[in-house]
């Protein structure tokens, strides 16, 4: 008798902690997952950074990151961030997050969370 | 006054993550603001007292100096662990007016431009067609400097003009901290820029050929490339085919280059009595581990410019077969870069997808390429004759010491006039391996190993042949470059030795130099080498 509770019963737990570690892991790799859309200077090149050793697509180049949340309200709904390229911009990345959109959503609306990623121009001399 | 920022990183990589490296001190030179200094002869003369400045500071510590762009090699002949200067930021760009060329230069009004070392491809070329030109030749890509890619020797597929070396009519040096040291040189029998130019910049004049030819691909040995002075073409088109090509038909091609009795035509190109147009651009894109598998062709013809002609780059972008890194990231990031199932499924067709026929300028068609994970390159220069005989090699080698995850991309050049140019031969052949980095506990042969076996090959099968300056490669073989020059290197090392003085040429050597014997100082060199043989050139 007892050996036959213990296998049905012991296998079963951590079943079912596995099924919970599961779903964590899934609904954080879901509120990782993510989109982004680049805006590129077809003709232009980028302000180089020699430190930049990032194993991405911004490798080299100079990189400036907006990564905050913005309170939306009705009287304030234009939200602008100053950003020093003299000679313009190469390059404008908006990336979105699955847990950002949740977070907008259970803010209803009035807190958005924003990655920009901006690289200037070099300079033309 | 232009200013430097200096840092201590610790270590120092290439783009393409081949290192790291060590290195003591990294120099970034920002140009004085423009609003400060207008005139840009100003900027520049500025720039070259800075370089100076740093330069004698090197020497007072008892240090080398290395300047470097884009850090595009694949191995460490940007490298050097006392003190890296960083060339971008240095990117003045000027169009040489009719008054500035030499009374008797062969080159027209308009075709002739000046550039500060630090200037990309994409500058250069954006310049070039800004001002209505276009560059003549371009890497596959278009991230490298000015100074670095002559310095190495970088090529396209220019069939019929050459590297990107080729285009350079005249180079401005900075071989030390005095004021002699700033030298302008250029050939004696074509003859671009005048005195007076050189005037401007400060420079003394050199016109001599077998210096300027040795200074060409200096690998950053002759002192500090601080401008190039570039000869351009009239803007033009290409046309640009990717089709498929059976092996024996691709040989017949690459090994006779006579496009208009090759059996392979593209109906598209033919002349008016149907034979086969010349390209200007060809290429082949090889699968080494399947032996049945169609090579793809890359073939581009030249076009008469004309305004409004659709936009190319949405398709550009979308190139798998632009070059063989492009082709090989793609392919390697579509399979987690996992190199045992990327050499499983080479053993397949892995050459699926068509691309459309597209047109566009050099500066379109060789657009931007971006970082695809740590990768590889071994390079091959032979006599187009050779091919045949030099790609079995490459492919036996590949097959029998490897395997190793990378794919074969073959490019047809014009031989270089650089006395150390890599694309030698009068119509040279490049075979090149390009691929993902691999761990070593895979059982895979090591990168260094099979470039050591594949020297050998070469060597024993007696074909003559060089390697890429910038490329991976078993540098340490004893009299590699002297197998791979014959006399050739002596005269780039008399050149040198004539022109720097010894702690000068020590201050420009590394460890790179100095493992291929290059970094040698001949000492009572003879100064008629670097004699000024020319005519003094004004305005005209």
């Amino acid at each position: 008798m007892t050996t036959t509770m213990k296998s049905t019963t012991y296998p079963a737990a951590p079943t079912h902690r596995a099924w919970r570690l599961a779903l964590l892991a899934a609904a954080l790799v879901l509120l990782q997952s993510c989109y982004h859309v680049r805006f590129v200077n077809k003709s232009g090149v980028p302000e180089p950074d020699p430190g930049n050793m990032a194993v991405d697509w911004y490798r080299g180049k100079q990189v400036d990151t907006i990564d905050t949340v913005i309170k939306v309200g009705l009287l304030n709904d234009d939200v602008m961030f100053l950003q020093d390229c003299p000679n313009g911009f190469f390059s404008l990345e908006y990336r979105v997050r699955l847990g950002d959109a949740m977070h907008n959503a259970l803010t209803f609306g009035r807190k958005r969370r924003v990655h920009v990623k901006c690289v200037c121009m070099k300079e033309t001399n | 006054m232009a200013n430097t920022r200096t840092s201590f990183p610790g270590q120092w990589n290439t783009f393409h993550a081949n290192g790291p490296f060590p290195l003591r001190m990294l120099l970034d030179t920002r140009l004085e603001p423009k609003a400060d200094m207008p005139s840009p002869f100003a900027r520049y003369n500025d720039a070259a007292l800075e370089i100076q400045r740093l330069l004698q500071e090197s020497l007072n510590s008892n240090e080398r100096f290395r300047a470097y762009g884009s850090g595009w090699s694949l191995n460490n002949i940007a490298h050097q662990q006392d003190r890296m200067h960083f060339n971008q930021r240095l990117n003045l760009k000027f169009a040489i007016a009719q008054t500035q060329m030499h009374a008797n230069t062969a080159h027209t009004d308009g075709s002739l431009f000046f550039f500060q070392c630090g200037n990309v491809i994409k500058e250069v070329s954006e310049f070039a067609r800004a001002n209505g030109r276009s560059i003549s030749a371009s890497g596959a890509s278009n991230g490298q400097t000015i100074a670095g890619a002559i310095s190495t020797g970088v090529h396209g597929a220019a069939l019929d003009f050459g590297a990107v070396q080729d285009m350079v009519v005249g180079l401005n040096l900075i071989i030390g901290p005095r004021p002699e040291d700033n030298v302008y040189l250029e050939s004696e029998h074509a003859p671009a820029l005048s005195d007076a130019f050189a005037n401007t910049i400060n420079a003394r004049v050199i016109r001599n050929e077998g210096l300027f030819r040795s200074a060409l691909v200096g690998l950053g040995a002759f002192g500090f490339v601080h401008g190039v002075a570039i000869a351009t073409e009239e803007r033009f088109l290409l046309k640009r085919y990717i089709r498929k090509i059976n092996k024996t038909d691709a040989l017949q091609l690459g090994e006779t280059l006579d496009f208009a009795n090759a059996r392979f035509t593209l109906p598209e190109e033919l002349d008016a009595n149907g034979k086969g147009d010349r390209p200007y651009h060809y290429k082949l894109l090889i699968n080494p581990y399947n032996a049945a598998e169609d090579y793809v062709i890359e073939l581009m013809y030249r076009k008469p410019y004309r305004n409004g002609y659709p936009n190319p780059l949405p398709r550009v972008r979308q190139f798998l077969y632009r070059d063989v890194p492009t082709w090989i990231g793609w392919f390697a990031a579509r399979h987690d870069r996992h190199i045992p199932r990327l050499l499983e499924l080479m053993k397949g067709e892995i050459f699926p997808q068509d691309e459309p026929d597209v047109e566009g300028t050099i500066g379109e068609l060789f657009w931007d390429s971006n970082f695809a994970g740590p990768a590889f390159a071994c390079s091959v220069a032979v006599d187009h004759r050779d091919m045949g005989r030099a790609l079995d090699l490459m492919i036996a080698t590949l097959n029998t010491v490897g395997p190793i995850p990378g794919a074969i991309g073959v490019r047809f050049v014009k031989g270089t006039k650089a006395t150390l140019g890599f694309s030698r031969f009068a119509h040279t052949c490049i075979i090149e391996v390009d691929g993902v980095q691999w761990p070593t506990d895979l059982g895979l042969v090591s990168l260094e190993e099979f470039n050591r076996q594949l020297d050998l090959a070469f060597m024993n099968a007696g074909i003559p042949y060089t390697h890429h300056w910038g490329k991976n490669a078993a540098w340490g073989l004893p009299g590699l470059v002297d197998h791979m020059y014959g006399n050739a290197d002596d005269e780039w090392k008399n050149h040198r030795s004539a022109l720097l003085t010894r702690e000068m040429a020590d201050l420009f050597s590394n460890d790179f130099l100095d493992t291929v014997r290059l970094s040698d100082y001949r000492v009572a060199s003879d100064p008629g080498l670097v004699a000024d043989r020319g005519v003094a050139g004004g305005g005209v």
